[in-house]
């Protein structure tokens, strides 16, 4: 009991510090960004959506091998170790979600970069589809998980992301396919050309806050999938203990699963 | 050679079911019907525009129908605890699978079968480029909706509203399929497109989602 | 950075997507803050011994 709360503590410790150390690389980046870092030429000051729309954009791409990797991990520890099949789990849900959140941003901030330099939100180009896809399979992930029934809510999700990572790849060459046989105008000169080094610290210093932040609120979201786990033993095991005669619940039971 | 005796039992019972029945060859039958109607209504097409935008309409259709059907295909086997009898018994998940998605593969193209000379004569279609590669996109674009919606039909079982699960997830998963299958038809209707490339990517998509399925179906059934 | 006020579209999309991304980080990092806390909740309430 003594140790379980000081590992909680120091866990607890470790988490606040690296939190303040993401915000403080978070307003370098974001300072960098604003104010030190020199207008685009073409672009103008619209440009600087960059530095949040491509981090988040190489991001969203890690997480996703986190989850499928996570769901492996789950599907052949399931029957072998069920405890540490848990923890696979709580990484892949985790990994899901904060997949999700950083592909909206992707989503979000480019369609606001796209309004105000191309003139349009949006255009079936295959870099946007393919995100746009990405983000899809993500979020069919995260609904089977929440309507699935308790107990396979697990399973289910690793089936669902093992065929979500199959997927990409296709997904990948056949929008790029189907956008080379029918170009679109909008792509024509653009971002592309290459990134001038006086915008290096920018994009890196972003690059670094968002990728701290990434981990730490995956760290933070696994640590509740954690808690959660833990509670539903600890209920299921006064299920089993309690006497049948006078059965009375501890509160309410509002399980079915919130997340 | 035991798999492929399971397999023949597990279809020539699906088969005989829907013999019996004949409830969801009826309803894909009719909802397609009404589908190319209104389709054929809403966008009013001449015969060069309906080139165009037959394929998409088509597969649309097939994707619509099969999803209905596939949602039943399961619940059948609900009736009276069969699914659990099932999973004990000593034959393989897979080839419960394997059976119950070529009863289905047939029962669309079945419905392709009625289908084809419908929206031959609604949309008054000839093809312009090569009509015969018709034969091998249909199936391979058949298989590819068929494979994973009876795969995915199952997993809604375990989900508490099944109904919606299934066009849930087989909608974002069969996109690359669903591209590639209108694309390789558009063009072989405008012959405008090459659909070499197209039929390549659905027999890729066709194999990697059937080893899939058939290597995942059991931990899909025995989910606890 | 010089804000010519904020009718210009540059200026005005550039802080909308700062915000929309502050909204969708804090958003998610509330929602976990907020199933953290009451989880701790839940815990207290089992930690209770049943009589």
């Amino acid at each position: 009991m003594e140790s379980a709360t000081s590992t909680k503590r120091t866990s607890l410790m470790i988490g606040s510090v690296w939190l303040v150390l993401t915000l403080v690389v978070l307003t370098i980046g974001f300072r960098q960004a604003l104010f030190l870092s020199p207008t685009d030429a073409e672009q103008g000051d619209v440009g600087r959506i960059f530095y949040w729309h491509v981090p988040s954009a190489m991001l969203g791409l890690v997480f996703p091998y986190i989850n499928f990797v996570a769901s492996l991990a789950f599907l052949y520890l399931r029957r072998r170790n069920p405890l540490a099949a848990l923890t696979a789990d709580a990484w892949a849900v985790a990994a899901a979600e904060v997949s999700v959140v950083f592909a909206s941003i992707c989503l979000v901030t480019g369609m606001l970069w796209g309004r105000a330099v191309w003139g349009i939100w949006w255009t079936w180009d295959w870099r946007l589809t393919s995100e746009l896809l990405l983000w899809l399979l993500y979020v069919a992930y995260l609904m089977t998980r929440r309507m699935s029934t308790d107990g396979q809510t697990s399973t289910l999700g690793a089936i669902i992301s093992v065929f979500a990572a199959l997927d990409v790849p296709l997904v990948y060459f056949s929008i790029r396919w189907f956008r080379t046989q029918h170009p679109s105008p909008v792509f024509g000169g653009g971002a592309d050309s290459g990134l001038d080094p006086s915008m290096y610290p920018a994009f890196l210093w972003n690059v670094l806050a968002w990728l701290m932040w990434g981990g730490f609120i995956l760290a933070f979201r696994v640590a509740v999938e954690r808690r959660r786990q833990r509670l539903d033993q600890l209920e299921g095991l006064r299920m089993l203990e309690s006497d049948i005669d006078n059965f009375k619940l501890g509160g309410e039971p509002e399980r079915g699963n919130a997340f | 050679m035991n798999f492929y005796r399971h397999v023949m039992a597990h279809l020539r019972k699906d088969l005989r079911l829907e013999w019996r029945s004949r409830d969801s060859m009826t309803g894909m039958l009719f909802f397609s019907l009404l589908v190319v109607v209104v389709f054929a209504m809403a966008f009013d097409p001449t015969a060069a525009v309906s080139r165009q935008i037959s394929g998409g309409i088509l597969w649309m259709t097939l994707l619509f129908a099969s999803t209905m059907a596939l949602n039943q295909a399961w619940t059948r086997e609900q009736r009276n605890s069969v699914l659990d009898a099932q999973r004990m018994a000593p034959a393989s998940a897979a080839a419960l699978f394997f059976g119950k998605a070529l009863a289905n593969m047939i029962f669309v193209t079945g419905v392709e079968a009625v289908l084809a000379p419908l929206f031959t004569v609604f949309y008054n279609l000839h093809a312009l480029g090569q009509g015969w590669l018709l034969l091998i996109v249909m199936p391979l674009g058949t298989w590819a909706l068929v494979a994973n919606g009876t795969f995915f039909a199952a997993l809604g079982l375990r989900t508490r509203n099944r109904e919606l699960m299934l066009p849930l997830v087989l909608f974002p998963i069969s996109i690359p399929a669903l591209l590639a299958m209108i694309q390789a038809t558009t063009g072989i209707l405008t012959g405008e497109i090459e659909p070499d490339l197209w039929i390549r990517l659905l027999v890729v998509y066709d194999v990697v989602f059937t080893t899939a399925c058939l290597l995942l179906f059991d931990t899909l059934l025995n989910a606890e | 950075m010089h804000f010519e006020g904020m009718s210009a579209m540059d200026a005005r999309h550039l802080v909308l997507a700062y915000a929309s991304v502050a909204l969708f980080q804090g958003g998610y990092f509330a929602w976990v803050v907020r199933n953290w806390l009451r989880l701790k909740d839940d815990e207290k309430k089992a930690a209770k011994p049943v009589e």
